[in-house]
């Protein structure tokens, strides 16, 4: 593996510290989440675990410029979040989304062009470069022998691997998906999550995905933050297994992990 | 997006049709004038006859006119309401805009009697009760959209505001005499005539307006089509683009109505009618097709609108509505989906 390579030119991109996620409106504040710190370095695949409500989406919109940091800070660059324009952060996050795009009428070429975006100008002209950035993604995700099909005659997995190659388009430094696998059997979701771990090792992009797909995760993520009541918990899936971090993952007495097999058991 | 298809033939044939259509209906009508004499009229500005010149150029072609611009007005208004609500029954009515341009006048016609105040009631009075009413819908409806963030409740919202004007309007026919009742009622009939050329001349500045409003949004009405969240990822600032699109929108139906009265169905029918033949969502290529294709579309109605060929002609709202509502029933029918 690429073991070697990564840590010799190891460079953070993304860096979270102490933050605090949540809700504001008004004067009210909900907190979801606190005390998460980690760093997404160049080309890895970083994946977040945790059970269902403990504020994975949350921290996604948070890191996404959508909400803003109760407190901590996150800095993207060697620049604080919050000081990017919405044209300028779109240049360095893109996002895959859960939600299905409402106009399902686009041709595969044509949301994958949407995410050029950032770099057209007013009325969205696409240069030469546009047209080579758009080539680029197509090939990476071998989407040629589908580009002029409109995207409501495919299937849930093509769609993923669309919205996919719209984020690679998009060329930013990190791409953050949101549950990429659900909807997706588990041949699909191997597929797509080796496809995500192979497009960060080939194109030095900063991959962050959420998911419940723990074991598969295991398999594959160079980083994993697990994120849990008491703490978030951030390093090397190894790393974690030995810190013990997926004991505390669930409420006890249903299931147990395995620390041998990287699975969990019914008790 | 990647320009797969220019589309360049059916932009051609639908000029040609746009022109076709522009000549018949000036043809049509209660006088009966040589189709020659039209052309001829409009190139050397003279025919044979006095009155035929004075009969086409102060009635005919204001009116074809004014049609062209209704059409592809309220087409363009529905294009922009279908793509920002993400739905595709959206369309100007729905804002409430439409409602509040006639509680506008339903206040100007009856509510000023019932209070005793007489006005002079001219085209021009009902025009600038028809903006202030549109325009005050509008208001509201900006001012609800800049604090909830769902676009959905905004769509909500529109309807209520409609509900509220046309039960406004119920209760002022309740109160006003048979005659103010009549007169309203007229003009909630639309009509695309007698407009004089300083009355043409405004609208065509406020269609103009609208139209190039909504050109400054085309990039983010593409964005838009992957859903509000994934604009925003791509650097589309959310709130000043849909604060564009709603204004571009009250403009072109809040002027429209103003001058034609409330026009139904165009709005909603003509992108779904455009995209069957435009079968695209770029918006680049639909924003001029449905200019195009509610422009033909409204010359058409206007024709019918005269088809008896006596001295009356038939209300154009409803024969919008007679040609609109079995179109869109026919697609939801035959597609099953309103794809979009």
């Amino acid at each position: 593996m690429t073991k070697s390579a990564t840590s010799e030119t190891k460079s953070v991109v993304l860096r979270a510290e102490e933050l605090s996620i949540g809700y504001k409106s008004g004067k009210q504040v909900s907190e979801i989440a606190r005390n998460i710190s980690f760093n997404l370095n160049r080309g890895e695949l970083t994946g977040i675990i945790g059970a269902n409500g403990i504020g994975k989406s949350t921290l996604l919109r948070t890191l996404s410029g959508i909400q803003p940091v109760l407190s901590g800070t996150v800095t993207l660059e060697q620049k604080s979040l919050n000081k990017y324009t919405h044209t300028e952060l779109a240049r360095e996050i893109s996002l895959v989304l859960t939600e299905q795009p409402p106009s399902k009428n686009l041709t595969v070429a044509e949301t994958i062009a949407l995410g050029r975006q950032p770099y057209t100008n007013w009325i969205g002209n696409l240069t030469e470069n546009d047209m080579l950035k758009i080539q680029e993604a197509i090939t990476l995700l071998d989407l040629e022998n589908i580009r002029h099909r409109k995207c409501y005659t495919l299937s849930d997995g093509q769609l993923q691997k669309v919205m996919i190659a719209r984020a690679i388009a998009q060329d930013t430094a990190v791409i953050i998906l949101d549950e990429p696998t659900t909807h997706l059997d588990v041949y699909h979701k191997t597929y797509i999550l080796k496809l995500l771990k192979d497009l960060a090792h080939r194109t030095r992009k900063s991959i962050l995905y959420s998911s419940h797909e723990i074991d598969l995760s295991i398999q594959l993520c160079d980083k994993m933050l697990v994120m849990t009541e008491k703490r978030a918990d951030f390093g090397t899936p190894f790393h974690l297994i030995e810190k013990g971090s997926f004991q505390h993952l669930f409420p006890p007495g249903l299931i147990e992990f395995d620390c041998n097999t990287g699975t969990f058991r019914i008790k | 997006m990647t320009p797969v298809k220019s589309y360049k033939i059916p932009f051609i044939l639908f000029s040609f049709l746009l022109i076709l259509c522009f000549l018949v209906n000036i043809s049509l009508g209660s006088v009966r004038i040589p189709f020659g004499q039209i052309v001829s009229v409009l190139f050397n500005g003279e025919t044979d006859k006095q009155a035929w010149d004075y009969i086409i150029l102060n009635y005919r072609v204001p009116k074809a006119i004014m049609a062209v611009l209704t059409g592809s007005g309220l087409a363009v208004s529905g294009l922009l309401m279908q793509t920002l609500f993400r739905n595709p029954l959206a369309g100007p009515f729905v804002l409430g805009i439409s409602s509040g341009a006639s509680l506008g006048v339903a206040l100007l016609i009856m509510g000023a009697s019932t209070l005793g105040i007489s006005f002079f009631l001219s085209s021009v009075s009902f025009a600038i009760a028809a903006t202030a009413g549109s325009f005050l819908v509008l208001l509201a409806v900006i001012s609800v959209s800049l604090k909830v963030r769902d676009t959905m409740a905004i769509l909500i919202i529109g309807l209520m505001f409609g509900s509220i004007t046309s039960a406004v309007v119920s209760v002022l026919s309740y109160f006003s005499s048979a005659e103010k009742l009549q007169q309203y009622i007229f003009w909630s009939f639309g009509s695309l005539g007698n407009t004089g050329w300083t009355e043409l001349l405004l609208l065509s500045v406020l269609v103009l307006c609208g139209i190039v409003m909504s050109i400054l949004s085309l990039k983010s009405l593409n964005s838009l089509l992957l859903g509000e969240n994934y604009a925003r990822s791509m650097g589309t600032d959310i709130r000043q683009s849909r604060l564009l699109i709603i204004a571009a929108t009250s403009i072109l139906a809040g002027g429209i109505t103003a001058f034609a009265g409330p026009i139904a169905f165009i709005g909603l029918a003509v992108p779904h009618l455009t995209r069957q033949v435009f079968n695209t969502t770029n918006h680049r290529i639909l924003l001029p097709a449905v200019i195009l294709y509610g422009a033909v579309l409204m010359l058409v109605c206007d024709a019918i609108a005269q088809w008896p060929a006596n001295e009356h002609t038939l209300p154009i709202n409803a024969i919008t509505s007679i040609v609109g509502a079995p179109v869109v029933v026919w697609l939801l029918v035959r597609k099953r989906k309103m794809i979009f």
